[in-house]
């Protein structure tokens, strides 16, 4: 578990706190989204879940590990993957390959299991074809899809990931997604998802809605996102489904309001034929 | 005036190990005061034809002519002043990020084209007032002291302070809050509009292009694969599909269910106009039942 108990961090003095006695556990297996507007501080939060930044105040404890202990952070960083927002803040190797093996070759592990792991992931982010490719030379996305698989190769407990799909194209997000599903339910790994895509955090068991540096809202999707005005006033949207399904109910409809995906929309109407 | 690219190809380190040929054949133009769409799978070659606009990148065959200009015959100076009049927004906005102070990146632009220092600080002034950055706030931080939607407006702030004819954008909405995002939309628009700015756009958000732009360029693998105005595209859903792209969920959503009401137009671009399809299309199932009929 990772248990987050009245956290407080500070960058400077002379700034407002970027998070303000913040409190919530993620589960073993959890899948929680982070939404929240710019500068609220979900990043701030992503890198405080795996010890690069320590909280002013409170406590975060990882496995039981403390944060504030200087000799558990190797520990700490092999339990909890970051995945950055800007790829390039995470590249440590010179080409693909090396990149994502950096992770696993730190762990230790034996050559052929690192040469599995690397190509697992690789394949999993279809980027096995360019794992030769020099990091400098790759497109935005190819960047994006190389430091996601970096921290997949690392198989940690947990996987934090800040707006990891903000450079891919639909077919790359939904390849995304669905890994972070597979993980979450076959290998039972806790994901901490944080974005600007609402309709990504549909798909999480519970989500945190941050706003100035507190959590201001927290629940299931359906307790979250449907609350339109609560939302807007922190400029944030409803998913477009749900829109369009609220303007459908004004105009007639009878449509359960917790309609997220375009394809629940369209068997709840074709059902009605 | 026009941009035109005529046959244009480019390749990355050429006669090396890496050689890559990211731009195969490019001839399209680009009209004046329009605000186009480009859009295509990871690695398909748009960041390297939006670098070709403002002479970054120059061909390595073919013409790209900007302002009346071929890029390749230009150096120096005449390059320096093509990239004052063409604004880009790197796709990564740490790339662009130079100054210490957000004032002192944000005007970096507008000082170097010799405005006065009060000229300066209105277009800055400005800038900041149209992309949600409190001036008080934000003008003394450090640019790499924030966080990345405020990377974001202070990259895109930069390149509209200089009041470019042409804004060249990559991936503008990436990292943006919805209001952000809503509060750019709007603001492109009205540049747009009232000063009939040319907006090169690339995203992979169709839903984002759809809201703005007048034309869509769907590149795949370094070439042209699509073309035509937005409701157009959205009409070639299998080709987009081919392409590995994915129409916004409203148009998605009315695709599928074409496929048991035809007479649903599938290219409509709102929401409110969505609505009216489906309501035209199953109202009658929904309102009453058939039996009312
Ligand atoms: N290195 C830093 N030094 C000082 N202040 C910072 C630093 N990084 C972020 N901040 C500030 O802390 C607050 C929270 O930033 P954070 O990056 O956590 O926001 P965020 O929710 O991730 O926003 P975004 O959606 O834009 O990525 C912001 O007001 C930001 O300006
Ligand atoms: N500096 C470089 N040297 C060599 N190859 C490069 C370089 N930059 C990009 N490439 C390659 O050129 C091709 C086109 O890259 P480009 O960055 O234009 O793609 P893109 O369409 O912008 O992709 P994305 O959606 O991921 O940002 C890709 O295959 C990429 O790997
Ligand atoms: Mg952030
Ligand atoms: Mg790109």
């Amino acid at each position: 578990m990772i248990r987050v108990n009245q956290a407080t961090f500070r960058y400077k003095d002379s700034l407002p706190a970027a998070l303000n006695r913040i409190s919530f556990t993620v589960d073993p297996g959890d899948f929680i989204a982070v939404l929240g507007p710019n500068g609220s501080g979900k990043s701030t939060l992503a890198r405080l879940l795996n010890g690069i930044l320590i909280p002013d105040e409170g406590t975060i404890t990882v496995l039981g590990m403390d944060t504030r202990d200087v000799s558990l952070r190797p520990d700490i960083r092999r339990a909890v993957g970051l995945v950055f927002s800007n790829p390039e803040n995470q590249m440590v190797a010179s080409t693909v390959e090396e990149d994502v093996a950096f992770g696993p070759e730190n762990q230790g592990l034996p050559r052929e299991k690192i040469r599995q792991r690397v190509d697992a992931a690789l394949a999993r982010v279809g980027m096995l074809e360019l794992s030769h490719r020099p990091l400098h030379l790759l497109s935005g996305g190819q960047k994006q899809k190389t430091a996601i698989a970096g921290i997949l190769a690392m198989k940690p407990h947990y996987i934090v990931l800040d707006e990891p799909t903000s450079m891919l194209d639909a077919q790359g997000r939904k390849d995304v997604i669905q890994t972070l599903l597979e993980l979450n339910r076959r290998e039972n790994i806790g994901i901490v998802l944080i974005t600007h895509l609402v309709e990504e955090a549909v798909w999480a068991r519970r989500i945190l809605v941050l706003s100035q540096g507190t959590v201001k809202m927290e629940g299931s999707p359906e307790e979250v996102l449907l609350k339109t005005i609560e939302l807007n006033k922190l400029g944030l949207e409803s998913p477009l489904i749900t829109r369009l399904v609220a303007e459908l109910n004004r105009r007639g409809f009878t449509i359960p309001p917790a309609t997220f995906q375009v394809d629940d929309l369209v068997r709840i109407l074709c059902r009605s034929i | 005036m026009p941009i035109y690219l005529k046959n244009v190809c480019f390749t990355y380190q050429p006669d090396s190990p890496f050689q890559n040929q990211a731009l195969n054949g490019i001839s399209c133009t680009i009209h004046d005061g329009e605000i186009i769409g480009v859009t295509g799978p990871t690695g398909a070659g748009k960041s390297t034809f939006l670098q070709l606009l403002n002479g970054i990148l120059k061909p390595t065959a073919g013409e790209v002519e900007v302002d009346g200009v071929v890029t390749s015959q230009l150096k120096g100076r005449a390059l320096v002043n093509l990239r004052q009049k063409v604004g880009l927004v790197f796709q990564f906005p740490e790339d662009q990020l130079f100054e210490v102070r957000v004032f002192d990146d944000i005007a970096f632009g507008p000082r170097n084209l010799g405005w006065s220092e009060d000229k300066v600080k209105r277009a800055v002034q400005w800038a900041m007032d149209m992309l949600g950055l409190d001036k008080d706030e934000f003008q003394d931080r450090s640019t790499q002291e924030l966080s990345s939607g405020q990377k974001r407006r202070v990259a895109l702030a930069g390149s509209l302070a200089m009041r470019p004819n042409y804004l060249l954008l990559d991936e503008p909405t990436a990292g943006l809050d919805a209001y952000g995002r809503q509060l750019l939309l709007a603001l492109l628009r009205k540049l747009n509009r009232e000063y009939r700015t040319t907006v090169v756009i690339v995203s992979h958000r169709l839903e984002d292009l759809a809201a703005v732009c007048q034309r869509l360029l769907v590149f795949q693998a370094g070439q042209l694969a699509l073309q035509g105005t937005v409701s157009g595209v959205f009409g070639h859903q299998e080709a987009l599909q081919e392409v590995g792209l994915q129409l916004p969920p409203l148009n998605e959503l009315l695709w599928k269910l074409k496929a048991y009401r035809p007479e649903i137009d599938p290219t409509v671009l709102t929401l409110e106009e969505a609505a009216g399809e489906i309501e035209r299309a199953f109202e009658v199932y929904f309102q009453g039942g058939p039996e009312d009929v």
